[in-house]
């Protein structure tokens, strides 16, 4: 069965400011199909409804895209093996784009189209407010008051998953990850990154070139993610590395295995306002498509992937240990130390003692999952 | 189980900030002893910076150039772990070869972690002359790199002989090329440049829409106009300083 929540919190940051959360999530599944969406509204003072903006990105997102399920219905992605598309520039002069090709083309057309229609109604009902006239630069009021659209004011990026019994598909403009789970490899970022995505620099809803910054994957041979997550920038800055980010949502998803979703969905009420606090201080969204049996029957995959993760960790700091040791031992054998040489030494010194300490979590981390994944193997027997 | 438990990993933000000084044969003498100096003196206030900033930490690395480039370390170091040592002055002025190292470590497989979870580091070139290498291939690649694209890069010119040109190139403005006419304007300089990078650079978020390399020049600026033998931007800039006003002193 294909279950979904999501869930979406103000950052650190914003509370600070007294800003609202900017980013909106959406989860839905009815009919067989299921749909997962994540906006995340832009914070520079230019785009001062952006929270406004990422909610409507995310309503029309789900009302093209419902569209979209019931014209194409089951042919357009038959047989289809996993595709996966970049930025479509260089796609937008092609004569040969595929079926599929074009009716993505048309998809994006009728969100952006859809999306500027319910900002513009929403900024010609909503009149600048007190709020707005005290916090956001005369320029930029202006700006709003005498143009006739408004992308700009309500900036934000996308990223939506979407699957039917017969197909899945996901799509995304903008920063933030989404991450699939299948059989191998246990985890991938399914949709091809857009490199402009860089630091604070991202894609948008609002570019007046959107339509070829989207990029997008799709598959219709049968196979699915057993569970995808979509997470905003918030939550990808906070973890670093992606390894980082697929494991926290390991955890979510093992939690989902062993306690449920409600308690799976109060924990990630309750810890994303701490991730916010102690890593990026941006506002944070997940949302979360699973199929609750292919979980159950993969949760010793994600012990067995910790594990392994950490086991490589360790593989690391030993290393780091080693090469530290050998520079300490070849410095050893000198009779005269200069000063660059004493401080080298007192750098591999507190590499050995540093890397000792990691070496020593990580085997206390590797105990506890090996302790998790013999639980779980005697249940699974017993079962 | 919590999902933040043991096996979560939610590493500090880093933000580094990179050195990039001339040991040409003209600096050596009292401007290589003043940046030795001065260096040495500002890591303890980046490292306060760094231990007391809750939306980063922050990383030192040091590139000299002169005949040839050499790191000082082989990766950045926390502030607080950063042993300075003491560059020498000697040979020619290969800021082709510094940009063109620079370019390589600003990079995943260099000095650079993971975009997400990175800022963007802050660039400080010091330098009193002119390039002796083909530094324009040098700076044309580093130019091409993300990382240096969104970088703050600020250059302190030191005397009147340094090619501020070049410095311009580098920084993308002459308002981000401060120059210094004596010793104790170098150290103050350092200081400033370093210290007020730092403070920026490795803050979440940013003063309206600003970006973090105009904040930095307009308080480097506002501060230069308070150190004697020190003047910022050209000679449009803000303090209204005209160069001719100071005469080189590194007695």
């Amino acid at each position: 069965m294909t279950n979904a929540f999501h869930y979406s919190c103000e950052g650190e940051s914003h509370k600070a400011t007294g800003k609202v959360c900017q980013d909106h999530s959406l989860t839905c599944s009815v009919d067989g199909l299921t749909v997962a969406i994540v906006c995340d509204g832009h914070g520079g003072e230019r785009y001062f409804r952006s929270d406004i903006g990422s909610k409507c990105a995310a309503d029309a997102t789900l009302e093209a895209v419902t569209y979209f399920a019931e014209q194409v219905g089951d042919t357009l992605f038959e047989n289809k093996p996993f595709t996966a598309v970049g930025p479509t520039t260089t796609l937008k002069d092609a004569k040969d784009l595929s079926a599929v090709d074009k009716a993505f083309r048309q998809l994006f057309s009728s969100i952006i189209y859809r999306w500027n229609e319910k900002i513009k109604q929403h900024a010609q009902t909503v009149a600048i407010t007190e709020w707005e006239k005290a916090n956001v630069p005369p320029k930029y009021l202006e700006e709003f008051s005498k143009s006739e659209s408004f992308e700009k004011q309500y900036g934000c990026t996308l990223m939506a998953y979407v699957q039917t019994p017969t197909y899945w598909f996901a799509f995304h403009i903008g920063d933030g990850k989404c991450i699939s789970f299948q059989e191998n490899p246990i985890w991938k970022e399914p949709i091809p990154w857009d490199d402009r995505c860089f630091l604070n620099k991202t894609t948008s809803l609002c570019d007046t070139s959107a339509i070829e910054e989207f990029r997008y994957c799709y598959q219709g041979d049968g196979h699915f993610p057993w569970a995808i997550l979509l997470g905003s920038d918030g939550l990808d800055d906070s973890f670093g590395e992606t390894d980082n980010l697929a494991n926290f949502y390991v955890q979510i998803l093992k939690m989902l295995a062993n306690e449920g979703q409600p308690a799976t969905e109060a924990s990630l009420q309750e810890t994303l306002p701490q991730l916010s606090k102690i890593g990026s201080k941006d506002d944070m969204s997940v949302a979360c498509v699973y199929d609750d049996t292919a979980l159950h029957a993969h949760v010793v995959d994600l012990i067995q992937y910790q594990i392994n993760l950490v086991t490589d960790k360790i593989h690391n700091a030993d290393s780091r240990i080693r090469s530290a040791k050998k520079k300490l031992s070849s410095y050893s054998k000198l009779k005269f130390l200069d000063e660059k040489t004493k401080i080298e030494i007192s750098y591999a010194k507190k590499e050995v003692s540093s890397s000792n300490e990691e070496r020593n979590n990580l085997l206390f981390k590797h105990d506890s999952l090996m302790g998790q994944l013999s639980l779980m193997l005697s249940k699974n027997t017993k079962e | 189980m919590g999902l933040l438990d043991e096996t979560v990993s939610v590493p500090r933000r880093t933000m580094t900030i990179f050195f990039l000084i001339d040991t040409s044969g003209s600096m050596e003498g009292n401007k290589i002893g003043a940046v030795n100096d001065a260096v040495v003196n500002v890591l303890p206030m980046i490292s306060e910076i760094s231990d007391t900033n809750p939306d980063a930490e922050i990383k030192v690395a040091a590139l000299e150039f002169s005949s040839g480039t050499t790191w000082l370390y082989d990766e950045p170091k926390l502030a607080s772990d950063f042993v300075w040592q003491d560059v020498v002055a000697g040979g020619l002025t290969s800021l082709g070869q510094a940009c063109q190292d620079l370019s390589a470590k600003l990079s995943r497989s260099g000095f650079m972690k993971s975009a997400s979870g990175s800022f963007a580091p802050a660039i400080i070139l010091l330098s009193d002359g002119g390039p002796t290498d083909d530094y324009q291939s040098g700076l044309r690649k580093l130019k091409d790199n993300n990382w240096f694209k969104a970088a703050i890069k600020i250059a302190i010119a030191i005397g009147d002989d340094a090619d501020k040109d070049v410095l311009k190139d580098f920084t993308g403005s002459s308002e981000a090329v401060i120059t210094v006419h004596n010793i104790e304007a170098l150290k103050q300089i350092i200081r400033v440049v370093a210290v007020t990078s730092s403070q920026i650079g490795s803050k979440s978020s940013t003063a309206g829409d600003t970006t973090k390399q105009d904040q930095v020049i307009k308080d480097v600026q506002d501060a230069t106009k308070n150190i004697d033998g020190a003047e910022g931007g050209d000679s449009t800039s803000a303090n209204n300083v005209d160069s001719s006003q100071y005469i080189d002193d590194w007695g």
